[in-house]
């Protein structure tokens, strides 16, 4: 079963697999906490809000969710602290992070 | 003659019709769960009857500026086989017969909306209502 790194990311929770982790770093301005990841990218986030945690997925049909929001660095849904979350697949997702900051 | 009942709903400024075999509830006390990183028009997701349901917003979709209002507060509940999407909606103005408010209809184009899956434009209390093909709604909104 994986275990997730919880995180908040522009007001949603995402998990990522702890085994892509490889350290958490505060940023200078004390805001925000970047995770640094073992492929050497970064994600920076709001909050870490849980380490370890081992979710149950929530599986639903993935043709209303794909077709309709093209969010596929979404790989599942999981349930935390009865809000609805997401892990994601990190290359997915920092390809589209790096696109989005390129406007 | 068509004898489909439809659910008149209000969007914004404007009213539709939806075929009422494809709405599977309306609800009011949903939570919404934003996603990063997609369109506008995608308001985020609810868990409701143990499912998730995208939730769409028909008036960024077509690109309406936004009335200034109180956040929409009703989502429908749409459902044809394996797709099913939330639409946000303002108001449930009622039910019609398709066959008794076929008598007045305005011709498409006439006075339409930038959306492909509104097949007929119907008349009521003066007012143009949009019926949405809720099928062909689902196709205009996917991305392949």
């Amino acid at each position: 079963m994986e275990r997730l790194v919880v995180f908040k990311f522009n007001e949603s929770i995402l998990g990522i697999d702890i085994e892509e982790v490889e350290k958490f770093e505060r940023e200078i301005s004390g805001e925000k906490i970047n995770i640094n990841l073992k492929n050497g990218e970064k994600i920076l986030v709001e909050e870490i809000i849980d380490v370890n945690f081992s979710p149950l997925w929530e599986v639903i049909p993935l043709n209303s969710f794909y077709k309709i929001s093209n969010a596929y660095f979404i790989n599942k849904f999981f349930k935390f602290e009865k809000k609805i979350s997401y892990l994601i697949n990190s290359k997915k997702f920092i390809e589209r992070l790096k696109k989005n900051e390129k406007g | 003659m068509e004898k489909n009942k439809l659910l008149h709903i209000k969007i914004g400024k404007n009213e539709f019709l939806l075929d009422l075999n494809f709405v599977e509830k309306v609800d009011n006390s949903y939570e919404l769960f934003p996603i990063p990183f997609v369109d506008d028009h995608i308001k985020g997701l609810v868990y409701i009857m143990g499912e998730i349901w995208v939730v769409i917003s028909i008036e960024d979709f077509i690109g309406e500026k936004r009335v200034e209002r109180p956040l929409n507060n009703l989502i429908i509940l749409l459902r044809e086989e394996e797709n099913f999407i939330a639409l946000l909606c303002d108001e449930i103005k009622g039910i019609h017969e398709e066959q008794i408010i076929s008598k007045k209809t305005l011709e498409m184009g006439e006075k339409n909306l930038p959306l492909d899956s509104i097949t007929k434009v119907y008349v009521i209390d003066e007012a143009p209502v949009y019926k949405i093909d809720f099928k062909k709604l689902i196709r205009e909104l996917s991305r392949f």
